[in-house]
């Protein structure tokens, strides 16, 4: 077990192209990290730097109290699980798992000890003798990580592990891997560009767009207070509504415009946001998420001030909610995800997604209003992207 | 779809193999059908006595080739290709000049070395090695004295050797480029995988690399049998020197000329013919039985 330090890792290609930019992260002994973004980000590119896999071109890479940045793969006390699980396909399942124990010359008996135990753990004893071929997608996961844990590494690196399988098997594996990790207490990056995941699994959530680390926090934090546009519609998901607006005020009485909307703002939540006072009669871009919205025939009792008039556009029913699409006449905002559909038609309009109670009755076209609960809006700089605090 | 290849493939290969296997048993000149006669096994009797000395010594010779493009040039070849497989500097260059040898005929490769290499007065080798005066020249093609004697009467001839040279030289640009595409289609991740398990480079060789290669290394052994057994252009285009028969040369020796005698080709071809497919058969069998295991 080791605290991990990368202290402003650049990765620079020959060819000139920046991948990550002066990456700092520090992770406590036992702690589970995730980096996540959209593809291209860099995420994987910085995992394999700390891996040894790639050379790293700036910065210091501290496991422990070592330096390793020129260290060998072998010699860096790590473990990875790899994307496609990177079996070997004329091993079983057993000398899988044993062969870091072989390559280490531990003795066979102990070995075949450290196996049992392994697979015991992920419950793999009855395929020990059998094929990576022949095996499920979850079971070669179960493989992979078997391998991984066997040699009970100082750090464990996870490139995207549980992105080849399907959905169900996915949040059951997350889970797994969360408890075995937590049972080990062994210090883990993980990759993902699932921000299900990220949210999930992580002690902590980096969040990197473009080689650039956004914001480093818990997961709740992340959610509730986004250091920029991005990791605002980056994480959560539906993603958060965001669309240009105006804060004005009128005395004591604040209010935000987007388009034709009009929404009130709480004396206490403008106080709660010194910054926003600077930004007043100025375009800034407004963000409210898809779950403070509601059904306004749902809350009779919510303040009449804080509702959106909408037509309702699509409706999904998933059973414990219903999601609303609908339109409001203010200019859209780009997040700057690329992984993100464009939105499709003109940016005078904003597309937004609204959470409702399975309860609510609205159908398609009928004219509705809706309620919003204002103070868990976010306001963030229209140049900067900044969130305005 | 397939039929129109098969038939023609049928036609062309199956059908004369199995006629000139026919005609293995039965005595022709090759140009009157009518003076076509049944010999039973009189000629493959024939070669195991009267031409005793040239059928042994072209089998030997074929296995000359096969222990050395099994001993030397494959290897060679698989060495090169996990070399250039690294992404050297200028890997595309070695590649073209190690392929190079495998796109020229093998007659264009014998002339080459006769000319180049093995010419007594202005071959690079006897330049080399300062012996181009008539005095105390090296017949490279010519000397058929023993380098390894295994009897009095059959061994390894030194022409043969240098024969052999150029076969290997061409036989390593082969293996080469037919291994390189199986290296290329390794996971590289196992690689890595294996590079973070804690294995040295002969370790991810030996025990991840080479396992994962085994359909790669089923072609280049069949090839390597089939080239070594199937020698005769080279050795043909330098006129067959005393010393170098070969099984294929026979074939063509005894069905050309005044004294043709197409049965006695056809029972040479019909024996290449059953070490080819015998060894393959014997090959691709076991290799599919430990696979099954």
């Amino acid at each position: 077990m080791a605290d991990v330090q990368l202290e402003k890792i650049n990765k620079i290609y020959p060819n000139g192209f920046h991948a990550v930019h002066d990456l700092t992260l520090d992770l406590a002994d036992g702690e589970f990290l995730v980096l996540v973004g959209p593809s291209g980000c860099g995420k994987s590119t910085a995992l394999r730097m700390v891996a040894g896999l790639e050379e790293i071109s700036g910065g210091d890479l501290m496991i422990g109290d070592r330096r390793v940045n020129d260290v060998e793969p072998r010699d860096r006390d790590i473990a990875m699980v790899f994307q496609n699980y990177a079996l070997y396909p004329q091993m079983s399942v057993r000398d899988n798992i044993g062969f870091p124990l072989r390559l280490k010359k531990v003795e066979k008996k102990a070995r075949k000890q450290q196996e049992n135990q392994a697979a015991g753990i992920l419950e793999l004893m009855e395929q020990m003798d059998k094929k990576p071929a022949t095996l499920s997608g979850g079971q070669r996961q179960r493989v992979a990580m078997g391998r991984a844990i066997v040699r009970r590494p100082s750090l464990f690196l996870m490139d995207e592990p549980l992105s080849n399988l399907d959905a169900k098997l996915r949040v059951q594996m997350r889970a797994e891997i969360s408890g075995i990790q937590r049972d080990l207490g062994v210090t883990t990056i993980y990759v993902t560009h699932d921000q299900v995941e990220a949210m999930t699994m992580g002690d902590r959530v980096a969040v990197l767009k473009d080689g650039h680390l956004q914001q480093v926090s818990d997961p709740e934090t992340l959610y509730a207070e986004p250091a920029n546009v991005f990791v605002a519609a980056f994480i959560g998901s539906p993603s958060m509504n965001l669309t240009e607006g105006v804060v004005s005020a009128d005395g004591d009485n604040y209010k935000v415009t987007m388009g034709d909307q009009t929404v009130g703002l709480s004396a206490s939540f403008v106080e709660s946001r010194p910054a926003l006072s600077g930004y007043l009669d100025k375009p800034v871009i407004v963000g409210f998420r898809p779950e403070d919205l509601e059904d306004a025939a749902l809350m009779p009792g919510h303040p009449a001030d804080q509702r959106l008039k909408a037509t309702v556009g699509i409706r999904e029913a998933l059973g414990a909610e219903t999601l609303i699409h609908f339109s409001i006449n203010s200019t859209a905002v780009d997040s700057g995800d690329p992984d993100a559909l464009d939105e499709l038609g003109d940016d005078s309009e904003t597309r937004c997604t609204a959470r409702f109670s399975p309860k609510t009755k609205v159908k398609r076209g009928e004219e509705i209003d809706i309620s919003i609960v204002s103070d868990a809006m976010h306001f963030f700089d229209r140049q900067t992207h900044l969130a305005i605090r | 779809m397939v039929g129109i290849p098969t038939f023609l493939h049928v036609m062309l290969i199956w059908v004369p193999a199995i006629l000139s296997i026919g005609l293995s048993f039965t005595n022709w000149n090759g140009f009157k059908l009518s003076k076509i006669s049944w010999r039973g096994i009189g000629n493959y009797k024939q070669i195991v006595t009267v031409f005793e000395k040239d059928f042994y010594e072209a089998l030997l010779n074929n296995l000359w080739v096969l222990v050395f493009l099994f001993l030397f040039a494959t290897p060679m070849g698989m060495f090169i290709a996990y070399l250039l497989d690294k992404n050297l500097k200028g890997t595309a260059i070695y590649q073209s000049l190690l392929y190079f040898p495998v796109v020229l005929s093998l007659a264009v490769v014998g002339f080459i070395w006769k000319s180049v290499i093995y010419s007594p007065r202005q071959g690079v080798l006897n330049t080399l090695l300062g012996r181009t005066d008539p005095g105390n020249q090296i017949d490279w093609l010519g000397n058929s004295d023993f380098v390894i004697g295994l009897t009095e009467n059959y061994g390894l001839s030194r022409n043969f050797l240098a024969l052999i040279a150029p076969m290997m030289w061409q036989h390593v640009g082969y293996i080469m480029v037919l291994y390189l595409a199986g290296l290329k289609s390794v996971d590289p991740s196992l690689r890595e995988a294996a590079a973070i398990d804690g294995a040295g480079e002969w370790q991810t060789f030996r025990r991840i690399i080479a396992p994962s290669l085994r359909p790669v290394n089923v072609v280049i052994m069949v090839i390597t049998v089939i080239t070594g057994l199937r020698v005769y252009d080279i050795i043909d285009v330098l006129n067959n020197p005393i010393g170098t028969n070969v099984l294929s040369l026979l074939v063509t020796e005894s069905t050309s000329g005044e004294s043709s005698n197409v049965g006695r080709g056809s029972a040479y071809a019909a024996i290449l013919l059953a070490l080819c497919f015998g060894f393959v058969i014997w090959y691709l069998r076991s290799t599919f039985k430990e696979d099954d295991a």
